[in-house]
């Protein structure tokens, strides 16, 4: 009996490839923004900060994975994000969601289930531009991750064409628990007052993610794939401004 | 009034230039996309589990040796079909039948100077079956431990279970050891 041939493996370094020239293409057409950025880290007042140290509240909604579990994606992670602005630079971040998944591989011989489950990220986000008047900015943050959630393997099909024994089984209620961290880049664009875009570019890492007997949880609420690598947010925020009682006095 | 209308005027195309902006960088971003839409990883391990039959010469020199013309096949198989039909082989891989506590494997060897007493090794090997999932990439599948190995000697000298576990991993199983005349 001669083993199953493994399939070709798409190598990491043309994944790796692609990412930096996104985000070389990105950085080139920032340019202005980067350069003007420069001018402004110093202000002509002398002071360090161009926004006051509480300078707002975020809050985000993440458009992209909704769309990509529309065009048939079997996993998603639906998430809002809240965050505070420190002098415009420090972003204290946590993002919470529902992450699920419903996938039946198109080589694979089951179906993983997680139904709707709550997952956290905390984390620091840090502009670069931070006092630049510009109507964007780039930024860099990392991220950890958790969720606590149970899977179901369904719909597994035992054959053996030597044997000719076809099987059916399934393994319900498998209980973890997975940590993961974060690394991200991304872009957001101010709109209209306190309306901004921006997409943001992440590699996860999984720090652990416990096996449950002789299963091995696959798909992970808000980490997506164990295998982790790159991910993609596209989201809508809007910045609520909160204004202390000093601001109030110098406004008036 | 019409200074107020320019300036919302001028807020309106600020943010639709704003906006042309995000999206022509989202652009830059399609090769991230699809490459991690294009993310495929393999089974580098077999998607069933298998159990690796070696053969060795009896005695110190612990060689693996090849034995002419052999046939191997399982007992009760549906179709009486070989697994190894009439090989020069050292080595052969199997699996063990699900549903079942026993499994039979016989070894014939076919060579014509043999007496047909003496043509047939049969391997029996009692076990019980768990199922394991590791990764999407393999897949389910049935792993096995082995409680209990037996074989006949009509041309085997010697036989070693050398592992009890039956999975996915390429690793000899069972090493059969033959007299090999100097």
């Amino acid at each position: 009996m001669s083993k199953p041939s493994a399939f070709i493996t798409m190598y990491p370094s043309s994944r790796i490839l692609s990412v930096v020239m996104a985000l070389l293409l990105s950085l080139l057409s920032l340019s202005p923004l980067a350069a003007q950025e420069k001018k402004s880290q110093r202000l002509e007042d002398g002071s360090r900060y161009r926004y006051p140290l509480l300078d707002g509240l975020i809050v985000g909604v993440d458009l992209f994975q909704p769309v990509v579990s529309i065009f048939g994606q079997q996993y998603a992670n639906y998430q809002a994000s809240l965050e505070v602005s420190f002098y415009n630079r420090f972003f204290p971040i946590w993002e919470t969601g529902i992450g699920w998944a419903d996938n039946t591989p198109d080589d694979g011989n089951f179906t993983y289930k997680v139904s709707p489950t709550l997952y956290n990220r905390l984390g620091m986000l840090y502009n670069f531009n931070y006092n630049s008047t510009a109507p964007g900015y780039i930024y860099g943050g990392l991220l950890y991750g958790f969720s606590v959630f149970s899977y179901d393997i369904t719909n597994i099909d035992l054959t053996s064409s030597y044997w000719g024994t076809s099987d059916k089984a399934a393994i319900y209620d498998c209980h973890s628990r997975a940590q993961w961290l974060e690394l991200l880049a991304g872009i957001r664009v101010n709109l209209y007052k306190g309306l901004k875009m921006g997409f943001s570019v992440r590699y996860k890492v999984l720090l652990k993610a416990a096996d449950y007997g002789t299963t091995r949880p696959w798909i992970i609420p808000g980490m997506g794939k164990r295998n982790g690598g790159f991910d993609f947010t596209y989201s809508v925020y809007y910045q609520i401004p909160i204004k202390t009682r000093k601001q109030r006095v110098a406004a008036e | 009034m019409i200074s107020l209308r320019r300036r919302l005027h001028a807020a309106r195309s600020a943010a639709s230039g704003r906006v042309a902006a995000f999206v022509a960088l989202s652009l830059c971003m399609l090769p991230l996309l699809l490459s991690t839409a294009c993310n495929t990883e393999a089974c580098l391990e077999s998607k069933t589990s298998i159990f690796n039959t070696a053969f060795y010469a009896y005695g110190d020199s612990g060689v693996k040796v090849i034995i002419d013309s052999v046939s191997v096949y399982g007992v009760g198989q549906y179709r009486d079909s070989l697994l190894v039909d009439t090989a020069n082989i050292s080595s052969f891989q199997a699996t063990l039948r699900s549903g079942r506590d026993t499994t039979q494997y016989v070894i014939r060897y076919d060579q014509h100077n043999l007496n047909p007493r003496y043509k047939r090794d049969t391997l029996t090997f009692v076990y019980h079956s768990y199922i394991e999932f590791e990764s999407a990439e393999c897949g389910a599948m049935y792993n096995y431990v082995i409680d209990d190995f037996r074989y006949t000697t009509w041309q085997i000298v010697d036989a070693r279970l050398m592992t009890t576990e039956v999975n996915n991993q390429d690793v000899e199983t069972v090493r059969l050891y033959y007299y090999v005349p100097e």
